[in-house]
């Protein structure tokens, strides 16, 4: 049983190592494309005048010294789009460390690359400043090995990449951005350390709305976001340390939050994420865009394939086909390295991706959920069980996982508190009840097919909070974010209306 | 990540597993096999002479030394989401590079010195994808990938060549 158990975990999970069709055609557009603003108001768009001087950006006055002329541009570390720069990349190439570039409402067809340090990109109005692809460019605003930079208040749409994309970054913040209906991740933090997403919303993407991968130690955090309509509300592979996903609300996606391991990225195993304080329900969406893992987590609110040491607390989780929180194994098929052992599991990113791949490498990795905790959750409405875990190449009992205080009603294997207590020893059968993933086979037989993100029907976003005060706030780049939570002091979500 | 062609496609029973098969990029063996004469460096050091250039700067390779003929050597750079893996290879000349797509996004492989006439575009390095070419001439060759870097960073790699015998 034991076995055949393992062969079909197997093939569901192997699945999603799979290769990709390349569909959402990411090409090689990295270039930026000359920005066509579109603003019925320009008018609008002059900046407020705070001085007796005149405004910038009216016509110049006539006067008989030549050498009078107003400050270029940018001079007083404002740079306004699009009255001083014709396009946000103009300005973003024109700044300098600690400017701002400030955009006006509008409609800009831009990718925009950035790779000065410490500048901040933020619209005046959250919903009124809107990069938009055209389903052609790859992404809104992608952030290349730049530190401290800051994108706030703004839109990105239909990109066939991401809406925002963090890449090699020393410190990075993305507040009060909305990214909807992107090819890849709404917001997207690869490689990146000492990051902060806050307040900021994605829907639509076919992979996931919230994505931090590749870093270790992360020492990240994600507050108070929405993620809905994704495959996946989060995804993160291979990251962790220090990295908190918090405060913030994960629904009607096809999975929620789903942390997972897998070499064909670097920085393997994901590890020591912190999950906390977090709304996440109804996380069965069909109608949906989805990359193949989201289809196989269908249905689960939290999912940790894979994943280690990680903390999931206090959040409140309901309304799901399949399980609340389940600690699941995942088959990688085609893999690019050999297992980490678990003394291996502390090696900091920038250490691991200095060493060469194994020698030998196997044809598949198996990666094992192990060391998660698992407390003081509020999980109910799970139609397979609000609680579970499951071993494939391990006896499940052999994780190291472990639950307690945590409200739900059912559990895979059952009494599983009783079981696997993280105060004190456990005891009890752990045949009884298990979550038998074999079941699941059958679900992907029927699954509903993945929705073209470009096509697939998402709701309006909800009333989306502006930035306080976009147009006079002072900047503050991204190189003072410390992530140090009191976890004592969370508490669990009331259920919304 | 992406969506797999094959997703969807085999979802029955056992029908699963052969599906899984069919869709590792060139069967198992061609990313598991030991490759015969494979010279793998873990040296990530560029030698002073190969910082990155600016974007846009050729790099030229030597031209005082005669190009090379194959010499049967094959190294797999691997790509990942979103590094190449080893990004920094040293190889006598006449070596192939094997740059296969390891990873669930689509990259490329492009020459940062746009002279050069070797590299593959997005369309052709899918995820399952490979992409070859031996370097007969010694010099040191940059490369990147657009999507996820620049000439100069995030996704980048190099191969420096030396005379046979060097």
């Amino acid at each position: 049983m034991k076995r055949k158990l393992a062969v079909a975990l197997a093939a569901v999970l192997t699945l999603a190592a799979c290769g990709s069709s390349g569909s959402s055609g990411s090409d090689d557009s990295a270039e930026t494309t000359d920005a066509a603003i579109e603003t019925d108001e320009p008018a609008e768009n002059v900046a407020p005048v705070e001085t007796d001087a005149p405004a910038e950006t009216d016509a110049p006055a006539a006067t008989d010294a030549p050498g009078e002329t107003d400050p270029p541009a940018g001079a007083d570390g404002v740079l306004r789009v699009p009255d001083d720069f014709g396009a946000i990349q103009e300005a973003v190439d024109a700044a300098a460390p600690g400017d701002l570039v400030l955009v006006s409402p509008g409609i800009y067809n831009e990718a925009v690359n950035v790779v000065t340090d410490e500048i901040t990109i933020r619209g005046t109005d959250r919903a009124g400043v809107v990069l938009d692809g055209e389903f052609e460019l790859d992404n809104g605003i992608r952030v290349l090995g730049a530190k401290g930079v800051v994108v706030e208040n703004l839109t990105t749409q239909n990109y066939t990449s991401n809406g925002v994309f963090f890449t090699s970054a020393i410190g990075y913040r993305a507040s009060y951005v909305t990214a909807i209906r992107n090819g890849d991740y709404g917001i997207y933090a690869f490689d990146s350390i000492n990051g902060q997403i806050d307040n900021s919303y994605g829907s639509g993407s076919p992979d996931a709305g919230f994505y931090i991968g590749q870093c270790f130690p992360c020492d990240s955090i994600i507050d108070n976001v929405i993620s809905e309509h994704n495959g996946l509300g989060y995804s993160g592979t291979n990251a962790g340390g220090n990295l908190v996903i918090m405060n913030s609300t994960f629904r009607n996606n096809r999975a929620g939050i789903v942390p997972n391991s897998g070499s064909y990225e670097l920085c393997y195993p994901e590890r020591d994420t912190t999950i906390v304080s977090n709304i996440v329900h109804s996380n069965n969406q069909a109608d949906t865009p989805a990359i193949d893992v989201a289809i196989l987590a269908m249905g689960n609110g939290i999912l940790v394939p894979g994943g280690i040491d990680n903390t999931i607390t206090k959040n409140l989780v309901f309304d799901h086909d399949k399980t609340g929180i389940g600690l699941v194994p995942f088959l990688e098929e085609g893999a690019n390295d050999d297992l980490p052992t678990p003394d291996e599991w502390d090696v900091g990113c920038a250490e691991q991706r200095e060493e060469p791949p194994a020698e030998e490498i196997p044809d598949t990795l198996l990666w094992e959920a192990q060391n998660n905790r698992v407390t003081l959750n509020d999980v109910s409405d799970s139609r397979v069980a609000d609680i579970a875990v499951e071993g494939v190449g391990m006896a499940t009992e052999e994780l190291g996982n472990c639950w307690g205080g945590n409200i739900f009603s059912t559990s895979a294997p059952q009494n599983l508190e009783n079981l696997a207590p993280c105060e004190g020893e456990g005891s009890g059968d752990w045949t009884l009840g298990v979550l038998n993933v074999l079941t699941w086979l059958a679900d992907i037989d029927t699954a509903p097919p993945p929705v073209n993100y470009k096509e697939a029907v998402i709701p309006d976003p909800p009333e989306l909070p502006n930035m306080p005060d976009a147009e006079t706030a002072p900047v503050n780049p991204a190189t003072n974010i410390v992530v140090d939570i009191d976890l004592d002091a969370m508490v669990v979500p009331a259920k919304p209306a | 990540m992406r969506l797999s062609n094959c997703a969807l496609a085999p979802l029955l029973g056992l029908v699963v597993m052969v599906g899984i098969v069919a869709c590792a990029p060139d069967g198992p063996d061609a990313y598991s096999a030991p490759m015969q004469g494979a010279v793998v460096t873990t040296e990530r050091v560029l030698p002073s002479t190969t910082l990155p250039p600016e974007p846009g700067e050729a790099v030229p390779p030597s031209t005082t030394i005669a190009p090379a003929a194959p010499n049967g050597e094959v190294l797999q750079v691997r790509s990942l989401d979103n590094s190449y893996r080893l990004p920094d290879v040293e190889v006598s000349a006449g070596t192939e590079i094997w740059w296969t797509n390891n990873g669930r996004n689509d990259h490329n492989v492009l020459p940062v010195n746009d002279d050069d006439a070797w590299g593959v575009d997005t369309e052709d390095f899918a995820p399952g994808d490979e992409y070859r070419h031996v370097f007969d001439t010694p010099g040191t060759y940059l490369y990147y990938c657009s999507i996820h870097g620049t000439k100069a960073a995030g996704m980048i790699g190099s191969v420096t060549v030396s005379a046979r015998g060097a």
